[in-house]
């Protein structure tokens, strides 16, 4: 039975695109009911889960000589949409520019302060520079990192994506999030702090 | 867990899932020629390359502002280094970080002395740092620096009078040198 062990920076787009299934096939196979239930977003994997992934079938399709045939590969289209904000505030109709894999692409964020361009499910890097001022604000990108919530790096990385730096004491960021977001500021994580970070962060 | 990159996910076409990425909180600082609060009279140091640098990465880059003002971001539980830039090389970098009690009470001399130094005020080079900051300076003690800096400080107020620092200096140490 093939299997596929997850590494830091793949997520099911990526794997179902490496071996040419389809994410919802992938994702909706009994043997990858228990990943499912674990992890609840394919988007969201930790390094070390497991996917199992079938044998690709074979289909013959009949096809008469001396004429042109047309296959159109199956595949999920994959798109990075972030919300971009300061202050807690939505940063609308600002310009940015994106690097995706070295190759530059311009835009403007809508009124409601988000980004969407389509990603490739095997795009690594990305860098983002934000405003056109005297000021401009950058951000390295790595896709396929975010780890799970239940993951103190999955808390850690939402947390970094916020304004909040767990790297010299991980309790002063949290109480920080927990301070601007109403919740009791223990500095301590917990579900309710989890619960919160992920409706912030996006997922 | 230790990239200062922000790791986002991947998203099917179908999902109204979302990554997020928020500015941390701006900490103005102005870069200026000469001591004093930044009052629009031409000290600022204008159109100066910098960058900011947070957990390793450049988090801002641009130009400093008509008033010499960066916008310093600094991340909530973290630190961030202002680089100021000539010619593509970082000739002076100052570390930005955010506590609950960074500086004495202004009604300490040591208080004094870290708000007259932050206002760019020379104050001689006592202290564990050499920097002027004396954590052990009594009112015998301090340096004919730091009298002197009272008295340009004073000056610049439009009120010379003696090297004291009476209730209404302090006041006026406090919100030029953070508001």
């Amino acid at each position: 039975m093939p299997e596929h062990t997850v590494s830091q920076g793949e997520c099911l787009t990526s794997i179902a695109a490496q071996y040419g299934f389809a994410v919802k096939t992938l994702w909706n196979l009994p043997e990858n009911a228990n990943l499912k239930l674990i992890r609840k977003d394919p988007n969201v994997l930790f390094p070390g889960d497991v996917v199992f992934v079938p044998e690709v079938r074979l289909s013959e399709v009949s096809c008469s000589a001396d004429q042109r045939h047309t296959f159109v590969k199956k595949g999920e289209p994959t798109k990075l949409r972030i919300r971009l904000l300061d202050d807690q505030r939505p940063r609308a109709n600002v310009s940015y520019r994106l690097q995706i894999d070295g190759v530059w692409v311009n835009g403007t964020t809508d009124g409601s302060g988000y980004l969407e361009q389509p990603l490739s499910p095997s795009a690594q890097k990305g860098l983002l520079l934000v405003g056109e001022e005297a000021t401009q604000d950058v951000h390295d990108l790595d896709f396929g990192y975010l780890d799970p919530i239940d993951q103190d790096s999955g808390v850690a990385r939402r947390l970094h994506n916020l304004g909040y730096e767990t790297g010299d004491s991980p309790s002063e960021a949290i109480r920080g999030f927990q301070r601007d977001h109403g919740l009791d500021p223990k500095g301590q994580i917990d579900d309710l702090t989890r619960q919160k970070l992920i409706e912030v962060f996006g997922q | 867990m230790s990239s200062a990159a922000s790791a986002i996910a991947r998203l099917i076409k179908s999902s109204s899932a979302f990554n997020t990425l928020a500015l941390p909180p701006a900490v103005p600082v102005f870069l200026q020629m000469s001591p004093g609060f930044p009052n629009g009279d031409k000290r600022g140091i204008v159109g100066l390359d910098f960058q900011v640098v947070s957990g390793g990465k450049v988090i801002s880059q641009g130009k400093t502002a008509d008033d010499g003002k960066i916008d310093v971001r600094v991340p909530v539980g973290g630190s961030s280094t202002v680089q100021l830039m000539f010619n593509g090389a970082v000739v002076a970098s100052y570390e930005v970080k955010v506590t609950a009690d960074p500086l004495a009470p202004v009604a300490a001399i040591t208080g004094q002395m870290q708000r007259l130094r932050l206002l760019g005020y020379q104050i001689g080079h006592l202290g564990a740092d050499g920097d002027g900051v004396d954590a052990a300076a009594t009112a015998a003690t301090v340096p004919m620096e730091f009298e002197r800096s009272v008295l340009d400080f004073q000056a610049d107020n439009g009120s010379f009078t003696d090297a004291s620092v009476d209730a209404n200096m302090q006041n006026l140490l406090t919100t030029q040198a953070h508001g």
